[in-house]
């Protein structure tokens, strides 16, 4: 069996209503599984945190991040296979 | 789950600070290519590069991509070409057309290895190269030449140095329509390494495998942020360790790209090259580091000392990160590529008295310096002589590459464009060494070689 991947997105901008149903059905369209999540409400300031299983991906890591920002205009969205943080802050 | 900060901090580096692998470079061994017919020769190297590294530029743009972080150079390092021309004999110049024919067609940003190693003489095939290497980088666009003339086993061959010279202001001179980019695609080493991935001085070493995929990365943006944030009264054994903790950050990320492409390509992984990279980008300059430690400008004084402790950091956060570590590793210095360097030279805080004394601390030498077009060939050699004599008694990589500016004064400036960048006409001493360059001969090895 090939070894799972997964992908760290982030999103950070003003609260709005549906960002994360927004995020878990861009995310369920690409084939994508939502492992977990972790998100903070400060005032009117939204952060979240959610590693995906890309293993299925039916697009790039690139497209979904597209798409999601598309979806999403008024916040930061960073969409990054968990490799490169586990190199750098692993040892 | 990963802390969040460390995520965003990822993030920052890359998005805001321009964090890159500066490059992927495959190296190539045309051994096998060698031919007493040196247009058969010439097939077989365009048909081995095309084979091996036809999918090189693909499968970096696809981890690229995976990554989110940018490759930015896909690049060819082959065996120095003078051993095939000592074989084939025949114009070399038919080697460097084959070579830029397939850099072309597979889509590389350079290729190097239009080489020769003469640090103790010139055998068949030296000569000639060299002889024919203005040439071969007027006609062609992406191949990169390296002549090491002399290293700590060795000494220093004169006459290869005095032949260096003449040929690096020929390189101008044939290519100064093109504001001398000739010349900026030719280095002059002292003990040069097998492994380098970096232009224009990578080639690909006798010792090496068949074919490795190497990479060089860089983040001098990071370094400098990652600075910018620490109390301006923080000794500087935190600013080294905090230094060591980004460097070792950075070359993970090197290690993985690597190992990935390596895979990819089903190839051997060489080696990771730690190298401070700068680009002329803002934000991407090793000077502002230097001034980020705390100098007002990089040249002042106490610019050697920033410099040594920088390239130390980085090479002791590297070397945990990665499981193999070559190339030429340490902090780059060339004047044209690097924001904060051309802002230092044309303020003339920056003098090429200072930039040598830096080169004894850093890898690699005296790097993209532009100087007066009426500079002689005898000036040129000395400029060689002494910088390989740094690197000779100091058992490290010395370079020189500089750009005669043909028909340019003082305080002009010359244009590359791209990641060469541009720089102003630096000032050099008008006396002449033409007596001691025109002895040749050799300056025999220090004591440093007898080491067994």
């Amino acid at each position: 069996m090939d070894k799972k991947e997964n992908a760290v997105l982030t999103v950070v901008g003003k609260n709005d209503i549906g960002i994360l149903a927004t995020v878990a059905t861009s995310v369920a369209e690409a084939k994508g599984n939502v492992v977990q999540v972790s998100q903070i409400v400060m005032d009117d300031f939204f952060t979240m945190n959610m590693l995906i299983d890309v293993t299925d991906l039916a697009c790039t890591i690139h497209q979904l991040e597209g798409s999601i920002k598309e979806k999403l205009p008024e916040t930061e969205v960073h969409l990054m296979h968990d490799n490169i943080f586990s190199a750098m802050h692993s040892i | 789950m990963y802390n969040m900060n460390d995520v965003m901090e990822t993030i920052s580096m890359i998005r805001d600070n321009n964090l890159d692998i500066r490059t992927t470079t495959m190296g190539i061994s045309l051994l096998d290519c060698a031919d007493s017919d040196i247009d058969r020769a010439c097939v077989k190297i365009y048909d081995k590069i095309c084979r091996l590294a036809g999918n090189l530029v693909s499968t970096a743009d696809s981890i690229g991509e995976k990554y989110g972080i940018p490759i930015v150079n896909k690049r060819v390092s082959v065996t120095p070409i003078a051993m095939l021309a000592g074989i084939s004999g025949g114009d070399p110049v038919k080697y460097a057309l084959a070579l830029d024919k397939a850099a072309h067609e597979i889509g590389v940003d350079f290729i190097g290895g239009y080489s020769a190693l003469v640090q103790k003489g010139f055998s068949a095939g030296d000569r000639e190269l060299i002889e024919s290497i203005p040439r071969a980088l007027s006609e062609t666009e992406l191949v990169c030449s390296s002549v090491n003339i002399g290293s700590t086993k060795a000494g220093i061959n004169m006459d290869a140095v005095k032949l260096m010279g003449q040929k690096v202001r020929e390189t101008a001179e044939i290519t100064a329509d093109r504001q001398c980019i000739g010349a900026a695609k030719l280095v002059v080493f002292c003990n040069a390494v097998e492994d380098n991935p970096f232009m224009a001085g990578a080639f690909h070493g006798v010792g090496e495998a068949d074919h490795v995929l190497s990479v060089g990365v860089s983040g001098p943006g990071v370094v400098r942020n990652v600075l910018a944030g620490m109390p301006d009264d923080a000794p500087l054994n935190e600013v080294a360790e905090t230094i060591k903790k980004t460097a070792f950050k950075i070359t993970r990320v090197g290690q993985l790209v690597g190992s990935e492409a390596a895979a990819m390509l089903d190839t051997q992984f060489g080696i990771v090259d730690l190298s401070l990279a700068p680009t002329p980008a803002i934000g991407d300059s090793v000077a502002h580091i230097l001034e980020e430690i705390g100098l007002e400008q990089c040249g002042a004084h106490g610019t050697t000392a920033a410099l040594a402790m920088l390239n130390d950091a980085v090479k002791k956060g590297g070397v945990m990160a990665s499981s193999s570590v070559g190339g030429l590793s340490g902090a780059f210095i060339p004047v044209s590529e690097d924001d904060g360097m051309i802002s230092a030279a044309r303020a003339g805080t920056l003098s090429i008295e200072k930039l040598e004394a830096m080169t004894a601390v850093c890898s690699v030498g005296l790097d993209m310096i532009v100087i007066p077009g009426d500079t002689t060939a005898e000036v040129i050699s000395a400029i060689i002589a002494d910088e390989a004599a740094i690197g000779m008694v100091n058992s490290k990589t010395t370079a020189v590459r500089v750009i005669p500016a043909i028909g340019l004064k003082s305080g002009e400036e010359l244009n590359f464009g791209g990641l060469l960048g541009y720089g102003p006409v630096m000032n050099l001493r008008s006396q002449s060494p033409a007596k001691m360059i025109n002895r040749g001969g050799r300056i025999p090895a220090p004591l440093q070689s007898l080491k067994n």
